[in-house]
């Protein structure tokens, strides 16, 4: 006969309990257990039901009302069916609805649980853009500057800053030119760009207005246009103070997911440090979205073509596919989603008044020249 | 094996002290000194199989990695243990079944019980700040659990209900449910109780009486910045 490790309940054991084998029988199921005591629920009286810390415990209860007997060997309520044929045949249904009962509540409470996390979903993140954008608003810009100066040393170990006047002096004459476009507390910072040696293409602008080009940005653009489309996408990440924000949106994750985790254990710990790397790694889909549609206005009202944005963007992609060193297009791998930018940059395009342009005093192709190599 | 309590109950340390051949596993960190005539060894597994990936479920329940097994070369040989939060320790003799205990309160255990993890639900996890892996014990030996502040333990027969982060373990005759304390939901936020873990059914349960998370919450804002 089958014996399933288990144990008793009852008021006459020492501890109240002890470990015990239940062997189903024809009339009865015993509990046996090491110290020769046996215990016996016959199937005329049997009550069963599933609980226990996992739900899969089998309890099984007779006419004597403190003496309870339990097991969570699999495969015992079937053996108790098969044992004892029609005798059991009643109790063995009356286990089998109460755990389809406990099935049903429980979906019932996933589905709950389910609504409410789609619901929270749709709220949560406009409630909480209009918070982090208050709470950027309330820092004063110094903020972003000391931020920029933290993030300024990484910027240089990308590369030795190229001083030749036809390089640098181009890079600046293009900022000075966008630079009446932009809010007077913007023009007040210090922006300062630097052209950097390296092969990536690649331009960057950190928060409090510091400005980096990658001469290798220098080399691929057809046109002073092209460089004056990034330059103003990026000057546009420090006017709405997209870094400031990021890091305000990612410490607002990081407290949210403590609070809810307590002390931050287990999964949900995990899962906070990954919301909180991912949050830091890039800007979101809607901040380069507003990066691109206010610095191709910035471009034009300065009087460059503001083609020039989306014609670099499309420029980039086809070069990307048979490029030998994908690490040289950094920027595409940090401004990802090309299509769908060009097609909303060529949109707004038609909408733009280009402010008369006078010629450039610095030229691309002087600066090019200047670089070494190619 | 033989077990005493000392210094109970504030700052406790259990005494085990072991006859030739016997062995303890203990949780790694909790050796506060130890006689000669023991050798340790340092695992992933607690007995028999598993091994890796016990060890990284049991990261998971807030339990370390590996597991110290103390074993004792001659009659007599003892070590001290303590846990590494202030509060007492408890001994229970297991005789089969199975104890699931919360997070970092397992402390040590007898060779012939085996340790592993038992998933408790994300639900319950986020309701009640617990982890969502548990230890859970199965067998026959001595167990040892400690807590932060005073242990004690409660027969349940029926039903009880324990605020969260109070729970330290219960025997697997039990089904816990995450419940509001009061009617309305408002109404148990208001009173500082939230959730509360509702117990069912037959078996032990232990419980401490202070919760970790909320007393690092109210003494947290009073440190001075160094
Ligand atoms: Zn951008």
């Amino acid at each position: 006969m089958a014996q399933f490790p288990g144990g008793v309940f009852d008021d006459g054991l020492p501890d109240g309990r002890a470990a015990a084998s239940l062997v189903p029988g024809p009339e009865a199921v015993e509990a046996r257990l090491d110290s020769g005591a046996v215990f016996v629920i016959g199937y005329d009286s049997l009550r069963m039901e599933f609980g226990g810390a996992t739900g899969r415990m089998l309890f099984l209860r007779g006419a004597e009302p403190r003496l309870t007997l339990f097991s969570e060997a699999p495969g015992l309520l079937e053996a108790i069916a098969a044992a004892g044929g029609p005798a059991s045949a009643g109790a063995v249904a009356g286990a089998r609805a109460g755990q389809a009962q406990t099935r049903k509540t429980h979906l019932r409470n996933w589905g709950i649980a389910l609504a409410v996390l789609v619901a929270l979903w749709f709220t949560v993140p406009p409630i909480f853009r209009v918070m982090v954008d208050g709470a950027v608003q309330q820092l004063p810009l110094s903020v972003d500057v000391k931020l920029g100066e933290l993030a300024s040393s990484e910027m240089a170990g990308l590369g030795p800053a190229i001083t030749d006047e036809a390089v640098a002096g181009f890079a600046t004459e293009i900022v000075e030119r966008l630079r009446p476009g932009l809010p007077p507390e913007i023009q007040a910072l210090d922006l300062k760009v630097t052209v950097i040696e390296s092969t990536q293409v690649n331009a960057f602008a950190l928060p409090g207005g510091r400005m980096a080009v990658l001469s290798g940005l220098l080399k691929k653009a057809d046109g002073v246009d092209m460089v004056a489309g990034v330059m103003a996408h990026e000057l546009m990440h420090v006017r709405h103070r997209h870094g400031m924000r990021h890091i305000v949106r990612a410490a607002g994750v990081i407290t949210a997911l403590t609070v809810l985790a307590g002390d931050a254990t287990g999964l949900l710990g995990i899962a906070a440090e990954g919301a909180a790397l991912a949050a830091l790694t890039s800007y979101s889909r809607e901040m380069e979205a507003e990066a691109d549609l206010d610095g191709v206005r910035l471009a034009a009202a300065a009087g460059f073509d503001p083609a020039g944005m989306p014609a670099f963007f499309r420029k980039l992609s086809e070069i990307a596919p048979d490029s030998q060193a994908p690490e040289a297009l950094s920027w595409m791998s940090s401004h990802p989603r090309h299509d769908e930018r060009i097609a909303a940059l060529e949109a707004a395009i038609p909408g733009l008044v280009r402010a008369e342009s006078t010629p450039m005093k610095h030229t691309l192709e002087a600066a090019r020249a200047a670089l070494k190599g190619d | 094996m033989k077990t005493e309590l000392l210094c109970q109950p504030a700052s406790t340390v259990a005494r085990l002290t072991l006859a030739v051949g016997e062995s303890v596993t203990c949780e790694v960190g909790a050796m506060i000194a130890m006689s000669d005539g023991l050798t340790v060894n340092t695992t992933s597994r607690s007995r028999g199989g598993g091994g890796f990936m016990q060890g990284v479920r049991r990261v998971f329940s807030g339990e370390s990695f590996f597991l110290n097994h103390f074993h004792a070369d001659r009659d007599g040989a003892h070590l001290i243990i303590g846990p590494s939060m202030l509060g007492d320790i408890v001994h229970h003799r297991m005789s089969g079944g199975t104890v699931v205990v919360q997070g970092s309160s397992w402390l040590a255990s007898g060779p012939g019980i085996e340790i592993d993890t038992t998933f408790q639900g994300l639900g319950k996890a986020l309701l009640s700040g617990e982890s969502v892996f548990w230890v859970k014990c199965t067998g026959q030996g001595d167990l040892l659990l400690n807590s932060f502040g005073a242990i004690y333990a409660m027969d349940v027969d029926g039903e009880y209900v324990v605020d969260t982060g109070h729970i330290v373990a219960f025997e697997d005759t039990l089904s816990f449910a995450m419940t509001k304390a009061s009617e309305s939901l408002i109404g148990s936020l208001l009173g500082g109780e939230g959730f509360v873990c509702r117990f069912k059914g037959r078996g032990r349960l232990w419980c401490q009486s202070h919760n970790p998370p909320a007393f690092g919450a109210e003494l947290g804002p009073k440190l001075l910045p160094r």
